[in-house]
């Protein structure tokens, strides 16, 4: 049942990778973006690239802690979430 | 990503043990009024200097005063295993995915969180027609709490569309009597007061463009199951095409009028048309 998936996945994608997606579940493979044709290994500096932001920390770079005002008063510090585990860092546009 | 949706599945982050941390240029004050809009439970860091925003160089190169749209991952010793710039921003499950990833434990059997419960909306925001659809209410239900209302309405005539939305959840708090569809109905009747009172000639145009839409809907479908001849096929994409060009037109009025028909408040009024869904949920909690 999982190989005739694979193969209607392969088949309506028209690409031979898919197959391979299907396939090897072990680790996440997603499209970086809504033109790219393939999907991709998340875990490679390929795959989040922008040549809008070409020098931007990659990949095993070891990131420079921060500490910042927060929303709601106090600061929040990149190395005290640290100590608790990951961190999920988002940069984002802002509230307008 | 939408911080909304991180927020809604923050207890999968929460059982992994990663804390998450959103950096913006906005001033602290600005982000505080997001964080209770969307009930975040997560660090807002504010960055209005961009030292952080430049020492990950994610700067906007069209911009400079604000930062690319970035999502790094780093393990506790800050190493990053998971990053995505200026690129289509990711689902928190695709997140969660590389950080199950870099632990191989992936794929992890781990129930997504329901989303937040929403009132069907099946219309984008700030459509045009989608704003006449829901204007269709003649008055405030009694139920609902008039004082709060006619706050909520101030707000956005003051363009201050984040406070508009946290003072529609107080209105629905102070409205103890009023269920889910007067709620609703305020909503509708919030959208009526800022576009079309003044304006008979907006709701007129919008109705218009709604028919007009309607009509090429019906036409696409008939097109699509058409099993005639090519000559029927070929007039029908005349009489499509011709419909279409109509609809630019109505289209085209509504812009020429925008000015004039204040259409500035539709995304305003939309948004407090939505936060009735978020009103459930305050119900729930104060009853």
């Amino acid at each position: 049942m999982k190989s005739i998936s694979a193969f209607l996945l392969a088949m309506l994608t028209g690409l031979s990778s898919s197959f391979v997606f299907a396939e090897d579940a072990s680790f996440a493979r997603y499209k970086a973006s809504s033109r790219d044709i393939e999907s991709r290994d998340i875990r490679t500096n390929l795959y989040g690239a922008s040549t809008d932001a070409p020098d931007a920390l990659g990949i095993d770079n070891i990131v420079p802690d921060f500490v910042l005002p927060k929303a709601g008063g106090g600061n929040v510090s990149l190395s005290e979430l640290r100590e608790n585990g990951d961190v999920v860092i988002i940069f984002y546009r802002g509230h307008w | 990503m939408q911080l909304g949706e991180l927020q809604n599945q923050i207890a999968r982050f929460k059982r992994r043990e990663v804390s998450i941390v959103a950096v913006s240029v906005d001033e602290p004050a600005a982000s505080g009024t997001m964080v209770e809009r969307l009930g975040l439970e997560f660090e807002l860091g504010s960055d209005p200097e961009q030292s952080v925003v430049k020492a990950f160089a994610v700067q906007n190169p069209d911009t400079q005063e604000l930062a690319i749209h970035a999502v790094y991952i780093v393990d506790q010793q800050g190493k990053v295993y998971y990053r995505k710039v200026g690129r289509r921003r990711p689902v928190s499950q695709e997140l969660i995915d590389a950080i199950d990833t870099h632990r191989g434990d992936y794929p992890r059997s781990d129930e997504a969180v329901a989303p937040r419960k929403r009132i069907a909306v099946d219309y984008p925001e700030n459509n045009f027609q989608a704003l006449i659809a829901v204007a269709e209410v003649s008055e405030l239900p009694e139920t609902v709490d008039a004082v709060a209302f006619s706050r909520v309405y101030s707000l956005i005539k003051q363009s201050r569309t984040d406070d508009a939305l946290i003072a529609f959840r107080v209105l629905t708090v102070r409205s103890t009597n009023a269920d889910q569809q007067a709620l609703h109905d305020a909503a509708s009747w919030l959208v009526h007061l800022l576009l079309f009172t003044d304006n008979p000639e907006a709701l007129e145009a919008g109705r218009a463009l709604k028919k007009r839409l309607t009509r090429i809907r019906s036409l696409e479908n008939a097109l699509v199951g058409n099993k005639d001849s090519a000559a029927a096929h070929d007039e029908m994409l005349q009489t499509l095409a011709k419909a279409r060009a109509g609809l630019s037109l109505a289209r085209a009025n509504i812009s020429r009028h925008a000015g004039e028909w204040q259409l500035s408040y539709a995304k305003a009024a939309m948004r407090g048309y939505r936060a009735v869904a978020s009103a459930e949920i305050i119900l729930r909690k104060t009853r």
